[in-house]
């Protein structure tokens, strides 16, 4: 496929892409520098992260939500804590969002904590059905020329994929029975990670070869 | 209002209910006599080993269970056992966990185990998804692992680790090493004895091996530095690089560059597909290779290159150097001994040559200087269809057998004419004769010059 600079946020939202456009960069100054920039960004983006208890916040939220009719039938309608609640909203959808990402970049370094909390675990679980999707659509793209290459690299990266896969078998079932082992979601979350970089990893290859 | 139903929406998972977590510790010690071996089977978390002069071992485990309530938590790690079990052969410790059977599915478990034990008792440890890490060990070990990471700090033994999907470092070690891993980097350092590294995916870096160094890598990039014994490396689909070798080197890739930089041995590197280098090789250097560029420079013995596709460039080679190529070019400058090269559908240089020359080439130039300040050695060329061209230096004697056809033979050097003189074959002698000189061509010209 043939992509240009216009492509770069298109193919920053579909891994499947990333492979024709980084093949773009490697000609184009411009796209290159867009490209490290993202690179750049994800690579600090955990550096900047923070957390904070906020052990009162769902208590205040509820008091706010009682004295809402109150409000509404007096007229004065301040409208402050409506932006303080959105502003607060959107931290922590960003917090949520982020949430994976920062998981599997920290995911070389021992866990802080050895089991996760139920929050923790549902983001843990989205982060892992993203990756399935993502593997997924990899996967339809990828197994086609995979499977009908003879060159000796499409036969080391089905090796490394079933490899990888039967490892996944193996750590879902540890999981299945240990759910919120954070150990146990850092790898798995790893070979996910690992799987998709090998798929984009041959797409490349493929792309580059063909 | 609508902005709280966001907020609620966004905020959900902060509501989710709430777990509780309970932690026991375990500590038991046991006394291990001189000789036994302490034997580790663990898995569901980190196993740490210490050790001490002393004959205790002492087992520390921070078990940590989590469910929906928590005298279920407390349940469940009342259940988790850290058997310490003496015998006959040493020490076992082994982990036990409940059978899932009569536990709700939201229950979640680990146990990390801190031991200290005698530094020179054996050590057989087994471990799965969790990391490993043994200290100042002085006696042999054999690690097992699974999912996770394993680090062996200055021990000294023989010690073999096998490990699967993690990564492996061992960091001073005076004994003998062996690794065996699967899917993940493995790095070593500061080994006195022999190492032995197996590696499937994942790169493998060594430094400082005093003896042995053997890499069996398949997708692996192999980097390895300040090797005192013979190195073998096998690999494929990585880049090989060695710095200091200080014996033989034999490296054998596929689809991976090979660099081998101040070899005092020996050295043998196959390739495809990829460059290959290599300087300050002490003895003979031997290339085989496949669509592969070939460099390098400053050989103490002889150089044989076979390559395709790709070109050649081999300088300072104290002894006689071969280069058999395919459609590739071969530049080779300062060898000292015998040259020969071979190739087709490009040019042959060689510059300096300090022994006898022979270079067979179809459909590719020739150009061959002599060195300098030295008695005449033979010279034989053979192309097709490009020039020949030789420089020698003056008053040396060659006696002349030049042939050619749809071509011109000239000569800048002062030559007496025996026989027939004919535009396209000479016999000749240059400075009353000396060594043979036999260039032979078809379709191309033959120049003979005075080497500046």
């Amino acid at each position: 496929m043939i992509l240009e600079c216009s492509d770069l946020e298109r193919a920053l939202r579909t891994p499947e892409l990333m492979p024709d456009i980084r093949a773009h960069a490697e000609q184009c100054t411009a796209c290159r520098e867009q490209l490290y920039l993202w690179s750049e960004i994800s690579r600090l983006a955990p550096g900047l992260h923070q957390e904070w208890e906020s052990p009162f916040l769902w208590q205040r939220i509820q008091a706010n939500l009682a004295a809402e009719p109150v409000r509404r039938g007096s007229g004065l309608r301040p409208q402050w804590w409506r932006w303080a609640l959105a502003a607060t909203g959107t931290v922590v959808l960003a917090a949520a969002m982020l949430q994976p990402m920062w998981q599997t970049r920290r995911s070389a370094k021992p866990a802080d904590r050895e089991l996760l909390t139920e929050s923790a675990l549902q983001e843990v679980q989205q982060a892992e059905k993203a990756y399935a999707r993502s593997i997924e659509k990899l996967s339809a793209v990828a197994t086609q020329k995979l499977e009908s290459s003879s060159l000796p690299v499409a036969a080391a990266y089905r090796e490394k994929l079933t490899l990888l896969d039967a490892e996944i078998a193996e750590l879902n079932a540890a999981v299945d029975s240990n759910r919120y082992n954070t150990y146990l979601r850092m790898e798995l979350a790893a070979l996910y990670r690992q799987k998709q970089q090998t798929l984009q990893e041959w797409l490349n290859n493929a792309n580059h070869n063909h | 209002m609508r902005i709280i139903i966001t907020s609620l929406v966004l905020l959900f998972p902060l509501v989710l209910p709430a777990r509780e977590e309970y932690k026991r510790d375990f500590q038991k010690t046991a006394a291990l006599p001189a000789g036994r071996t302490l034997r580790v089977e663990h898995s569901l978390g980190s196993v740490n080993v210490r050790t001490q002069a002393g004959n205790q071992v002492a087992v520390q485990a921070a078990i940590r269970c989590s469910a929906d309530n928590m005298d279920s938590a407390r349940r469940l790690c009342d259940q988790i056992q850290i058997r310490v079990e003496e015998g006959a052969s040493g020490i076992a410790i082994r982990t036990e966990y409940p059978r899932n059977g009569n536990w709700p599915r939201n229950i979640s478990y680990s146990a990390n185990l801190e031991i200290q034990m005698p530094e020179t008792a054996p050590l057989e440890l087994r471990n799965r998804f969790g990391n490993v890490t043994v200290q100042k060990l002085h006696a042999p070990a054999t690690i097992n692992n699974g999912n996770g990471n394993v680090v062996l700090l200055q021990g000294s033994g023989r010690q073999r680790v096998e490990n699967s999907f993690g990564n492996v470092e061992i960091v001073t070690n005076e004994g003998d090493v062996t690794v065996v891993n699967g899917n993940g980097w493995v790095r070593a350092s500061d080994i006195s004895g022999a190492a032995e590294i197996t590696n499937r995916f994942g790169e493998v870096r060594v430094t400082n091996v005093g003896k042995t160094l053997t890499v069996h890598g398949s997708n692996s990039k192999v980097e390895a530095e300040h090797l005192g014994g013979a190195t073998i490396v096998t690999t494929s689909f990585g880049d090989v690089r060695v710095w200091d070798a200080k014996s033989d080197l034999t490296v054998h890739n596929q689809n991976g560059k090979v660099e081998a930089n101040t070899v005092a041995g020996t050295a043998d590197l196959q390739t495809s597909f990829a460059a290959v280098k290599f300087t300050g090789i002490g003895k003979a250097v031997r290339v085989v290779a496949q669509n592969s560029a070939v460099t390098g420079d400053t050989v103490g013995e002889t150089a044989t290159v076979q390559t395709t596709f790709a070109n050649v460039d081999l300088r300072g080679v104290k002894g006689g150097a071969r280069v058999t190529a395919g459609n590739s070019g071969i530049r080779m400058a300062g060898i000292g001994g015998e040259v020969y090269a071979k190739t087709t559908f490009a040019g042959t240089v060689v510059e300096d040559a300090g022994g006898p020359v022979t270079v067979e080439s179809g459909n590719g130039s020739v150009s061959v200087t002599a060195k300098a300040g030295q008695a005449c050695k033979p010279i034989a060329i053979q192309t097709t269809f490009a020039p020949i061209r030789v420089a020698v230096p003056a008053g040396v004697g060659y006696t002349v057998t030049g042939r050619t056809s749809f071509g011109r033979i000239q000569s800048e050097q002062e030559m007496t004419v025996s026989g027939a003189i004919a535009g396209d074959s000479i016999n000749g002698k240059i400075n009353g004769g000396g060594c043979e000189m036999r260039l032979t061509n078809q379709n191309g010209n033959i120049d003979i010059v005075k080497r500046p």
